[in-house]
């Protein structure tokens, strides 16, 4: 019978669990009770509804069952392949039975399922350890034991609830019991089973759990228990990728092991997995039972000696020890004369002490990526013959990493993030520190894959355009730290607002998908394509970091709104806009429509030129009043002069040029077909009309224009000609950029777009007379 | 030196501190005294921009503490109320790591620390992890970091709350050292005895509204003659409160 105490002290702790959001199974938008809403910032964030946790439960309901289902078919498949391959090979060769795996192949079964329940038991364990019962904040029993309860009781409520609140359990352990019994008995049958099959194991891990709690409460100080926190989330994640992954070696091992596999069927796990084989198999429904009860006896025994332990070791009182001298004694750490600043310093000497964020930061990704390869050995000999492709793995780890590390830069920081507000440093300064840091730190990772790789490699089919990888690779590592840092900085993982917690998950999202993109570029290993995504990729970067300096003032007053700025971000959204729009208008144009070439390219540029800039020029009305960029001005006519010198001069480069490629023979007579006939006409109206009105509205208003708030003149009109010339056609871009130049220079000079568009117009113009004079000369 | 102007913070629709306007000298001793939740963190923080005033002015030493950030951080020390540190820094490494962050070298900066664990007596907890300091040791450690430089102004929030008697009178006696070699000191708290013997000057704010200001006896004078800081103190938030409620 429980008592009232015990019925109080139940509540207590569910109320908690509850309230702490189930933070066990991570459901990133489960709304956190209690906590009381704050407002957001205004006009800068929209407020996310609070997603319901049930959708997270009910997906792992669908999915989870169906993975335990496959992981169990196909231990069960591999058991009979090896039995297989091992008699075919004792017939063809005559052999003696050496080293035979004899077990009958129900037994070697029912052992590898038996195995697979054990490590699944022992991963739950120990990832609960870490994320429960040593979780920081100190020890409730401490406060609990000042309430007028016996310490049994308090212990035996402790072992009731965490045998009843473990989602982990739920979710790992329960769905393979339920699976095994759906196979041996009636549908009926089937809860009672699952209920009889799971106490046993629940209650032993909750004891289990109990006292590896209370004993290193007691005995462990603070800052070992959060490093011992850090080696159970190591073994508890491994151990259960491990289990679901890794099902060869189980197979191998249930028919390998000899006296051991009957050890195994008499551990509490395999006493269940043996239960339920048997409480289908007619006739030994009493050996079942027999089974099912010694089960739960030795989950009681243990939890008895654990509550008797606990309560000897609380007759002194219950103050959890060891605070303070475990850490006095320990020498002080330095790093003699090292060249790092002060900042990088600190980050390196909390990496080296504190297990967990080590762990959660270089170690964890290593683990899943590291067990995903386990599974699939043979398919990495054959597609990893290429550098690509060694590089686009490389890059995948890489990237994948700094999710745990630079996209929560600023969550690593946590309370003591105020620290960083009282020095005399703008605080990006320290998030670049970080973000080299980091970089450094995980560039380990991709060296050590394509140095390995490398002997790999089939050289008989190696190009020099490969070596575009690589380099893509060298500059991929360090910009994505930055481009994480500034998207969790974003993302704003740090604030306490609790919307901004919640699009946490879209950050992640995110980041994957740019992961990815930039990865399969990779893949490619072609040099223009590498070229282009990786400028586009900086140019995105060089965004995000401005966008993220621009809220770090704010970072600590979620309340105060961001003052919005033209930035970066403005232009390549639009310039996105744009060529989407344009892609999509050309497709149905040419699907839906009969109109020719030439006029539908026109429309398509037009129409999403017009729509891109008309969204943008009213959302900086509206976000920003009075920063659109302006077209026009008081000096138009200096402003006009300039754009024709700067236009005459640049477009009679790009004449020359033209003609040395076609001298060359890199340009043919039908790349100019074009420019034959009616023709004509439409491109004449997309070169001087729509391609200068909205090309320097969003290259030099807002491109150029963000990039010269961050850097200045110089390196904003590289940097934004640069852009330009990656979104040609390779054989102009080299005099794109000249023109993505001189335009950005007369942008400058003039304060107004009049100026580089007439640049660009007549810059077009010469290109169009020079080609119609090339291809009539040639004709 | 310090100077705030109609200086305004809302959260939303609560309005914690509202149009502030007070101005304290160079060497002037100031404390902001006021209930709990009266807005007297939520100003010390606008002063050293952690957050961004809603309206108005924050400024030291003639810059503005949002946007000239940076600068005013080179002469202001800050201690928060709640001083969290890096779990796994030694006290002595925060110490060394502050200083090197304020462009100390990094020998001058291992001095400075040194010297300071011993004056705020932490020596035995210059070797030990922050995470296993109690408030007292973490408060008088927040008390050292702000002083690593030696600014010209201290900004503290309680910083007496925590300590020992005798931790709370060596950090007076500390205090008062500064403020005689120059210092310009504004602290909040609510040990009006503290206020009472450290103060020049003391301010009375309550639901966010500066309700009086001025010097002690004069504040005395006027709202409890003969009386005690504490019979002020009473005396004027509770006029204050109906005021605030109807």
């Amino acid at each position: 019978m429980i008592r009232a105490t015990t019925a109080k002290l139940l509540r207590l702790w569910w109320r908690r669990w509850r309230n702490r959001g189930g933070r066990l199974v991570a459901l990133p938008g489960m709304e956190r009770r209690g906590a009381p809403p704050k407002p957001t910032r205004t006009g800068t964030r929209p407020r996310g509804a609070a997603r319901s946790p049930w959708l997270y439960f009910a997906i792992a309901l669908l999915t989870l069952p169906f993975l335990h289902w496959q992981t169990v078919t196909d231990l069960r498949h591999r058991v009979d392949a090896r039995i297989l391959e091992w008699t075919t090979t004792q017939e063809s060769a005559q052999a003696l039975p050496a080293d035979a795996p004899m077990v009958p192949a129900d037994v070697a079964k029912r052992r590898a399922i038996a195995l697979l329940a054990l490590l699944l038991f022992v991963g739950v364990l120990f990832t609960e350890l870490s994320q429960e019962t040593l979780s920081a904040g100190g020890w409730d029993v401490e406060w609990l034991a000042t309430l007028p309860i016996g310490m049994g009781e308090l212990f035996t409520a402790r072992l009731v609830a965490r045998t009843l609140m473990s989602p982990l359990s739920f979710f790992w352990l329960v769905p393979l019991l339920a699976l095994l019994s759906w196979e041996s008995a009636p549908w009926w049958a089937v809860p009672l089973l699952v209920l009889a099959a799971a106490l046993p194991l629940l209650l032993l891990r909750a004891a289990i759990s109990v006292f590896f709690e209370a004993t290193l409460h007691l005995r462990v100080s603070q800052a070992r228990l959060r490093n011992l926190k850090g080696v159970c989330a190591i073994v508890g994640t491994a151990t259960l990728f491990f289990g679901l992954c890794a099902r060869q070696t189980l197979a191998d091992a249930a028919l390998g092991m000899g006296p051991w596999g009957a050890l195994l069927d008499w551990l509490p796990t395999g006493i269940v997995v043996r239960t339920l084989a048997d409480a289908g198999s007619p006739g030994r429904g009493g050996i079942a039972l027999a089974e099912g009860v010694c089960a739960l006896l030795q989950a009681l025994a243990a939890a008895l000696l654990v509550v008797a332990w606990l309560r000897r070791s609380t007759r002194d009182g219950v103050v959890a020890g060891g605070r303070r001298e475990s850490a006095r004694s320990a020498a002080p750490a330095r790093i003699g004369g090292s060249p790092f600043s002060p900042f990088v310093r600190r980050e390196l000497k909390l990496l080296s002490r504190d297990f967990n964020y080590l762990s959660q930061a270089l170690l964890v990704p290593l683990i899943f990526v590291g067990f995903q390869l386990l599974n699939m050995r043979s398919a990495l000999v054959t597609q990893f013959d290429s550098l690509p492709a060694i590089c686009a793995f490389a890059f995948g780890i890489t990237a994948y990493t700094y999710q745990f590390s630079c996209l929560r830069a600023l969550a690593l920081e946590q309370d003591s993030l105020w620290m960083l507000a009282t020095f005399p440093r703008p605080l990006d300064a320290a998030l670049r520190a970080k973000s080299r840091t980091w970089s450094a730190l995980i560039a380990i990772y991709p060296a050590a894959i394509v140095a390995l790789g490398l002997g790999h490699v089939d050289f008989a089919e190696f190009k020099a355009g490969q070596l575009a990888s690589l380099g893509m690779l060298a500059v991929g590592v360090p910009m994505f730290a930055f481009l994480f840092t500034s998207l969790g900085v974003i993302s704003g993982d740090t604030l306490v607002s609790h919307e901004q917690r919640q699009r946490l998950g879209m950050t992640q999202l995110l980041s994957l998908f740019l992961i990815a993109l930039y990865t399969s570029v990779i893949g490619l290993g072609d040099p223009w394509r590498c070229f282009g995504a990786t400028a586009l990729t900086a140019a995105l970067t060089v965004a995000l970091w401005q966008k993220a300096a621009d809220t770090l003032p704010h970072l600590l007053d979620p309340w105060s709104p961001v003052a919005r700025k033209l930035s970066l971000a403005d232009g390549l959204g639009a310039a996105l806009v744009f060529f989407v729009l344009q892609g999509l208008i050309e497709l149905l144009l040419r699907v839906g429509t009969t109109v020719d070439t030439a006029a539908r390219l026109f429309l398509a540029y037009a129409i999403a030129g017009v729509v891109a800039c008309a969204l943008s020029i009213g959302g900086l009305w509206r976000f920003e009043a009075g920063r659109v960029p302006r077209f026009f001005g008081s000096g138009a006519s200096r402003a006009v002069a300039l754009g024709v010198g700067a236009g005459t001069a640049v477009g009679a480069v790009a004449v020359a040029a033209q003609w040395l490629l076609r001298q060359a023979g890199f340009l043919t007579r039908g790349e100019l077909g074009l420019l034959r006939g009616d023709d004509f006409g439409w491109l004449l109206l997309l070169a001087v009309v729509a391609a200068p009105l909205c090309e320097e509205y969003i290259f030099r208003g807002l491109i150029f224009g963000g990039l010269e708030r961050l850097w200045g003149f110089r390196r904003a009109a590289l940097g934004s000609a640069l852009i330009f010339a990656v979104v040609h056609p390779m054989l102009s871009a080299p005099t794109v950029f000249l023109l993505g130049l001189s335009t950005a220079f007369v942008y400058a000079r003039s304060g107004m777009l009049l100026g580089p568009i007439v640049t660009h117009v007549v810059y077009n113009a010469a290109i169009l007379a020079g080609t119609h004079w090339l291809s009539t000369h040639s004709a | 030196m310090i100077a705030l102007e109609q200086l305004t913070k809302t959260f939303g629709a609560f309005t914690a501190v509202d149009r502030l306007d007070l101005a304290v000298a160079q060497g002037e001793v100031f404390g902001f005294l006021g209930p709990n939740g009266a807005g007297k963190t939520t100003t010390l923080r606008m002063l050293m921009g952690i957050l961004v005033p809603s309206s108005g002015r924050a400024a030291i030493g003639g810059l503005d503490c949002t946007a000239q950030r940076v600068e005013v951080m080179r002469r202001v020390g800050y201690l928060p109320d709640v001083p969290v540190f890096y779990d796994y820094l030694r006290g002595a490494e925060i110490l060394e790591f502050v200083g090197e962050m304020h462009d100390l070298t990094r020998s001058d900066a291992r001095a400075r620390a040194r010297e300071l664990l011993e004056e705020f007596d932490l020596r035995d907890a210059g070797e030990e992890f922050a995470v296993n300091y109690s408030l007292g040791m973490k408060k008088k450690l927040g008390l050292a970091s702000a002083v690593v430089h030696r600014p010209d102004v201290l900004i503290l929030d309680e910083p007496t709350t925590g300590l020992d008697p005798g931790s709370a009178r060596d950090v007076r006696d500390f205090l008062q050292r500064r403020a005689g070699e120059g210092a310009t000191i504004f602290l909040s708290t609510h040990l009006l005895d503290m206020a009472e013997r450290l103060c020049t000057r003391v301010g009375i704010i309550h639901k966010g509204v500066l309700q009086c200001g001025g010097p002690i006896d004069e504040l005395r004078a006027r709202y409890a003659a003969g009386g005690s800081l504490e019979d002020v103190f009473l005396a004027v938030t509770r006029a204050a409160t109906p005021d605030a409620a109807g």
